[in-house]
């Protein structure tokens, strides 16, 4: 458990040798019968992650017009298949370290629909020292692949997440926060304006179709933020920390993953992440940063609201050069890059990036859509 | 932070005008809520909302392991197919998820909250698969004498919850004293203040040894004509509480789903600026001039010190009511039954502080065929501070009739 004033960590040699050990290492939870309700996708779920990620289209929280979509039903939100990891790779893999999301590739097979039983299967592929200056700390990159289906097969998807774990105290975590030494401060015009660039936003009711697609389209940008941390803890679940007894043995056989807080009682380390005043009192960073698997679910509502009730995302093949901070906004973009037809249905191509109020590109990277032909 | 704004500046709210006589009590706003009394609300749970309301295994780990009661009834299937339940059953305290109505969000906007007590009656459990829906009413309001010149108000709600099946599984009393926000800043003021609880290792080590006390009586039934009066539970202990604990045990392990609509918090991004249109006296504004919903204020120990000028964040009462819970089953253990607990809260618990539950048997006595234990219970936080006072009915078999089930309670 650290106990100085700024929390640190430290990546030791065995703790890096024993996840090698692990690299090819698959998870995959058998459930029981009895089980399998925990596993269901339910209409209550779809709109939870709808309302935490800021989209509440028709086709995630009204059956009628999902019913009249190429779906048929109510889906899930696409980000989702990011959520299914299975191994975490900061308090299960590194205990005690930091972990940033860099990149992601993911592929979708489809909608995850109302009612499907989603079973995942989480690999480590890969574990890499990817220290550029020993003197700012060791990073080590782990990518962990989650295959995403249903309890009968079906395949859904899979997301390859690239994880760079930092430790705490580094001088390479406080380099994630670039030039910035505080939250960005909103005045209440800025606040005002954002409000009315909400309003702007005009989602597709019917369908795109690929023969409409021109290479050089530009999508609708769409907006998200200023993020705040503190409203989703009510909704905070764990898998590995409950407190209490359990609490303690966890300290106990973990210390890794503690530090002294202000009463001077053990708490797990990631809590040091949620807000600001928290982060620069224990960690002494300028503040807390934003975690960037939601930048998968403002890509997927920038792309949804282009293509309507009857398109979805194929891929997405992305990197997360700078970090948000907590209070940021983020702007997603895209344009056409290409277009094609495979048997029923067409692809487009799209370059994507995402943007903070600074004018950071915070987000680089290509997704590839499906879209229902005329013919079709 | 560096830059943060000024305290004056943050109180001002969003800019948004609000109504006359918001955040105070006049006769109006309390005849208002007042014209409510005996009306009856439910959810207006469609078919799938009903989703929400029912115990799967995962449902009822995660409130189980929230509150830090690893009774295997909540657990382990192969001990529950073994017990009187035959299967998982969902931990007493999720009665509380009949509230339909929650005294801080019903009438009076902008007033200040505080939980005074509940008193939870049960007649069944509810064991996997259950659904838990329910219906309330406002049974009273009353306007009563202030620590300070302000004024404030009690009312109170009867809560009636029901299985899959329509039956009654128990019910829920609230009581909540609702004050003007001015009011509750002086009484703050004037109030003995106390700092956050402050640990020393030989503290700890208590706290750790005295978790290693907690015993579960399990399978092994535990008859009427062996209780003594007078005679003390095990105690449980919980905490210290942090923001983490405090996050996942008030959120009873994230078993809820977001809804998104007025009576939930969880709104972001644009709905959260929708929302603010709709109820612009709603939102403070943040260290970083952003609008939030003011209960995240009570998420940090820092944000209660810096808005309400208070020692730490204090809780919503309901972590209690779960802990005390756990005392009374861990000493009924599998084959008694839990059929009445009231309680009250006569001071806060502060995020950091520790909690110890203690009971003490102080009656026994038989009605019909049920033979009823009656049990003070109490909690005091590491300073000694009674900060929880209550009684409850717990129905334990018999040895003249040892195999007759002690639920369900007519």
């Amino acid at each position: 458990m650290t106990t100085a004033a700024t929390v640190t960590s430290k990546t030791r040699p065995d703790q890096l040798a024993a996840l090698r050990e692990r690299v090819g290492t698959t998870r995959k939870r058998a459930l029981e019968e009895w089980e399998l309700d925990d596993a269901r996708v339910l209409r209550s779920q779809i709109r939870s992650w709808g309302v935490m990620t800021g989209d509440m289209r028709p086709l995630y929280v009204d059956p009628a017009a999902a019913a009249e979509s190429a779906w048929g039903t109510l889906i899930a939100p696409p980000g989702i298949i990011t959520c299914y990891e299975q191994i975490d790779p900061e308090t299960e893999s590194l205990p005690g370290s930091f972990a940033v999301l860099a990149s992601a590739k993911i592929a979708w097979e489809g909608p995850i629909r109302l009612g499907d039983i989603v079973i995942p299967e989480t690999t480590i592929q890969d574990v890499r020292d990817v220290t550029t200056d020993p003197a700012a700390g060791t990073v080590i990159a782990q990518q962990i692949a989650t295959k995403v289906a249903t309890n009968d097969g079906r395949p859904l998807g899979s997301a390859v997440l690239a994880w760079n774990c930092y430790e705490r105290g580094s001088a390479g975590q406080r380099a994630l926060f670039g030039d910035r030494e505080e939250a960005h401060m909103w005045s209440r015009a800025d606040i005002e304006a954002l409000g009315e660039e909400y309003k702007k936003e005009t989602p597709r009711t019917g369908a795109l179709y690929i023969e409409d697609v021109k290479v050089g389209d530009a999508l609708q940008p769409v907006l998200k933020g200023p993020t705040t941390r503190t409203k989703y803890l009510g909704r905070f679940g764990s898998n590995w920390y409950w407190g209490h007894l359990q609490g303690w043995e966890q300290a106990e056989s973990r210390p890794e993953l503690f530090f002294e807080n202000e009463n001077h009682a053990p708490e797990p380390i990631p809590a040091i992440d949620w807000v600001h005043h928290r982060a620069q009192r224990w960690a002494g960073l300028p503040g807390a940063l934003e975690g960037n698997t939601e930048r998968v679910h403002h890509l997927s509502h920038l792309i949804l609201n282009w293509v309507g009730s009857h398109g979805f995302p194929v891929s997405m093949d992305l990197a997360f050069p700078i970090q948000n901070m907590v209070g940021d906004v983020t702007r997603s973009y895209a344009t056409v890059t290409a277009k094609r037809t495979e048997g029923s249905r067409g692809i487009v191509s799209l370059d994507v990036w995402q943007e903070n109020q600074l004018g950071q590109r915070i987000t680089t990277g290509t997704a590839e859509v499906a879209l229902p032909t005329r013919a079709s | 932070m560096t830059s943060a704004q000024a305290p004056d500046e943050l109180n001002k709210g969003y800019g948004y005008k609000t109504r006359p006589g918001y955040g105070q009590i006049t006769e109006e706003a309390i005849q208002a809520l007042a014209s409510r009394i005996g009306v009856e609300r439910t959810r207006n749970l469609a078919d799938w909302e009903l989703e929400d309301m029912r115990f799967t295994a995962g449902r009822i780990r995660r409130v189980a392991l929230a509150t830090g009661d690893y009774n295997p009834l909540y657990l382990d299937m192969a001990h529950a197919r073994n017990s009187p339940y035959g299967t998982l059953v969902a931990p007493p305290w999720v009665m509380t998820g009949a509230e339909v109505t929650n005294g801080a969000r019903d009438g009076m906007p902008g007033l200040h909250a505080w939980f005074r007590g509940t008193t939870l009656t049960w007649y069944r459990p509810l064991l996997l698969g259950d659904y838990l829906t329910s219906k309330g009413v406002l049974t009273m309001v009353r306007e009563v004498a202030s620590q300070t010149s302000g004024r404030a108000v009690v009312h109170e709600y009867l809560n009636t919850g029901y299985n899959q099946r329509g039956e009654e599984v128990g019910t829920m009393t609230t009581s909540w004293h609702r004050a003007e926000r001015q009011t509750s800043k002086e009484i703050a003021k004037n109030q003995k203040m106390r700092g956050l609880a402050d640990y020393s290792e030989e503290d700890l080590a208590r706290i750790k040894a005295d978790y290693r006390k907690e015993v579960n009586r399990g399978d092994t039934p535990r008859y009427w004509e062996d209780v003594q009066v007078g005679e003390e539970l095990p105690h449980t202990v919980k905490g210290p509480t942090n923001q983490f604990q405090r996050a996942i045990g008030e959120s009873g392990g994230g078993a809820g789903w977001a809804r998104g609509d007025p009576g939930d918090w969880s709104h972001t991004h644009a709905n959260a600026f929708k929302l603010f249109e709709r109820h612009p006296a709603l939102p403070f504004v943040n260290e970083w001039g952003i609008p939030e919903v003011p209960v995240v204020i009570h998420n940090s120990n820092e944000r209660c010190q810096r808005y309400l000028g208070l020692p730490g964040a204090y809780d919503a009462g309901y972590q209690r009511i779960n802990w005390s819970v756990h005392t009374l089953t861990n000493w009924a253990g599998d084959h008694g039954f839990l059929h009445k607990l009231a309680i009250r809260f006569p001071s806060f618990n502060i995020m950091g502080d520790t909690t110890w539950c203690y009971g003490r048997v102080v009656d026994k006595r038989v009605e019909g065929d049920k033979h009823i234990v009656d049990i003070e219970i109490w909690n005091d936080n590491q300073l000694g501070t009674r900060v929880t006072l209550g009684n409850a009915e717990v129905i334990l078999r018999s040895r003249t009739a040892p195999d007759r089930p002690t639920w369900p309670v007519a």
